[in-house]
């Protein structure tokens, strides 16, 4: 009879010690999967940020002309903006991501989305440099 | 009686033990696993995007003295005039590595003798209407970025 107790008693520590085991590995596999999600988030907003810092780049140096921001960076122009698609390495070609750029000759609004969602976006106003 | 008992304890016993076993080696596996993406993506951001964006912060600290686009020992390099015009500073790639060599304008210097800055593979620079064009690559990959500078006339690129 005592060893019998003392069998019960083994397994409901092991099983005590599992339970606890488990918790703990729930919580590290939800830490894990949230490092890696902001992993994948901050590879996203550097990327967009690099991209609109260029368009914005491109905007101010061609003093305001859209078409020839457009131009100097690859992008399709339209009437108010442009558009330019980029694969999932922010290389472009792509349609993973899509930087786009809207505004007049004075100021612009440039922002990267992902589908529906804006990654990065910042407003740019024209200069002239002399 | 009592020896059936003790049998079905030690089965349960190691059954529960070999549960744990397999739950702990998923569990570093997973944790591995994701350590190993994380410390990839940070070290191709790092390599990548620390590379283009030194060069672009270089640009912007001295595009008051109007670069241009030149060759350093055969290699396409960035030019950067300091404010009299004096002095120059390369910005090029040679033997894996981005390099900066600063001398006094018109001094006959080698490749060679540039400060190292970060690895990279070949570093490309464009010049076009006022716009520089940075690509970078790297073993962790590539990326290009523009940045506007004053662009001097006459200037040979």
């Amino acid at each position: 009879m005592k060893g019998r107790s003392n069998s019960m008693m083994l397994l409901l520590e092991l099983t005590l010690m599992i339970l606890i085991f488990a918790f703990c590995a729930a919580v590290c596999l939800s830490v894990f999967a949230s490092s890696k999600s902001m992993s994948n988030t901050s590879t996203e907003t550097t990327g967009a940020a690099m991209w609109a810092q260029s368009a914005a780049e491109a905007y101010k140096s061609a003093g305001g002309d859209i078409v020839a921001a457009a131009s100097a960076i690859g992008a399709d122009a339209y009437s108010g903006g442009f558009e330019l698609g980029l694969d999932d390495d922010f290389k472009p070609g792509g349609s993973e991501y899509k930087l786009a750029l809207t505004g007049d000759d004075a100021s612009a609004m440039v922002s990267v989305f992902h589908g529906e969602d804006v990654l990065f976006s910042l407003n740019v106003e024209a200069v002239t440099y002399g | 009686m009592k020896k059936r008992a003790l049998d079905l304890g030690t089965v349960g016993g190691l059954f529960l033990i070999c549960v744990f076993a397999v739950c702990l080696f998923f569990t570093l596996a997973a944790g591995a696993m994701i350590y190993k993406d994380v410390s990839g993506v940070m070290e191709e951001q790092y390599t990548v995007r620390t590379a283009v964006s030194y060069l672009a912060a270089r640009v912007h600290q001295g595009n008051a003295g109007e670069i241009y686009t030149g060759k350093l020992d055969d290699c396409d390099a960035l030019v950067i005039p300091d404010s009299d015009g004096e002095y120059l500073t390369y910005i090029y790639c040679w033997n894996g590595y981005i390099r900066e060599l600063y001398c006094p304008a018109g001094e006959t210097l080698s490749a060679s003798d540039g400060e190292t800055i970060i690895p990279a593979d070949s570093v490309e620079f464009s010049l076009s209407g006022g716009l520089l064009k940075i690509g970078c690559s790297t073993d962790g990959g590539s990326a290009v970025q523009y940045v506007g500078v004053t662009q001097r006339e006459g200037a040979g690129t």
